[in-house]
């Protein structure tokens, strides 16, 4: 018998695989796959927070715009300056539509199905919160701080805007 | 003769190795098909989120250097509109009109008749709700409702509703 025979022969004996190779083999698919479905965890929250920062920016922008109406609304009315805004010195809340300012409450901001707005008013709860605050800087100038906070699959997040309103117009 | 010595696999060691050969590939490919979904969700967010904040940020930014003179419009709820305008005079560049526009299947919205945004994303749900335009002592705001849903299957399709409201800089027509 050859050499080469020899050794075939024997590798042919020498069964197949032993549970424990299998084992180990499936072991290291599987450590493999782990980065993978990492991966695609990571995209899904990456996806979902995107998606949720773009809301709650605008929302909070909303917020700032909001203020900023009331100040030249005091103006129009000859009212002094911070007539409306001062009545938010400890928080408070507003919606696309307020001509003063809410009380602060810890409430979510609904949207109604039909004609898309967020507002206080009816709708679906949408988990984004709104609340902001407006501190006297001096007698002519207005610090707006709006605060947006939610909740997304990692935790707790919040997304906060600073404007300062003048009183220009003398 | 030698031939008939050398053993093949038994019919049971046969079906372990298919069983353990189609659960691997089930779960990879399971995988795999997810993963893509997740992709296309991503990238569908991404084309929604640049939309959207393109289209918002550069009506907003000439909204508010500008007169808003299509009249205030009513934003209790009302049956979902196909078409929406806004007409607004800008110091410098003149008659300004807007339209939302969703009567092709594909929602649109347009600036003086050009597209603002890409027909990868559809506007399903869009309105103007202009408030205190026209001399009525209320300084002028527009408030955006806007729903994106981006295109492709069920199972990779997203959808996103925000909302942002925008005062307009004009004192001269309520400060007479």
């Amino acid at each position: 018998m050859s050499r080469h025979q020899d050794s075939y022969n024997r590798n042919k004996k020498g069964s197949g695989f032993t549970l424990i190779e299998a084992l180990v083999a499936l072991a290291i698919v599987t450590v493999g796959l782990i980065p993978a479905f990492v991966e695609a965890t990571n995209a899904l929250n990456l996806a979902s927070s995107i998606q949720n920062s773009l809301i709650a920016t605008h929302l909070a922008q909303e917020g700032v715009e909001v203020v900023r109406a009331m100040r030249d609304d005091d103006w129009f009315a000859g009212a002094p300056f911070g007539t409306t805004l001062d009545a938010c010195a400890n928080g408070c809340r507003v919606q696309w539509n307020s001509a003063a300012v809410l009380p602060a409450a810890d409430v979510a901001l609904n949207r109604d199905p039909t004609s898309g707005i967020f507002s206080y008013d009816t709708g679906t709860a949408t988990g984004f919160k709104r609340s902001l605050t407006i501190t006297a800087v001096s007698a002519h100038e207005r610090k707006v701080v709006v605060t947006v906070t939610w909740h997304d699959r990692t935790g707790a997040k919040q997304f906060q805007l600073e404007d300062h309103l003048y009183d220009w117009l003398k | 003769m030698k031939k008939n010595q050398q053993q093949g696999f038994t019919l049971i060691e046969l079906l372990v190795a298919a069983v353990v050969f189609t659960f691997v590939v089930t779960s990879v490919s399971s995988l795999f098909v997810t993963a893509m979904n997740l992709q296309r969700r991503a990238s569908g967010v991404q084309k929604i989120e640049e939309n959207a904040q393109f289209a918002l940020e550069s009506i907003a930014r000439e909204v508010r250097v500008s007169t808003v003179t299509s009249g205030d419009t009513n934003c209790a709820p009302v049956d979902p509109v196909s078409t929406a305008t806004m007409s607004i005079h800008h110091p410098v560049n003149g008659d300004v009109t807007y339209r939302y526009d969703r009567s092709t299947g594909t929602g649109i919205l347009y600036r003086n008749n050009q597209p603002i945004t890409s027909s990868d994303v559809d506007i399903t749900a869009f309105a103007f709700c202009v408030s205190g335009s026209g001399t009525d002592k209320k300084q002028t705001r527009v408030t955006m409702p806007m729903t994106l849903s981006s295109t492709g299957g069920p199972s990779s399709r997203v959808s996103v509703s925000l909302q942002t409201t925008v005062s307009s800089r004009d004192l001269t027509t309520d400060l007479k």
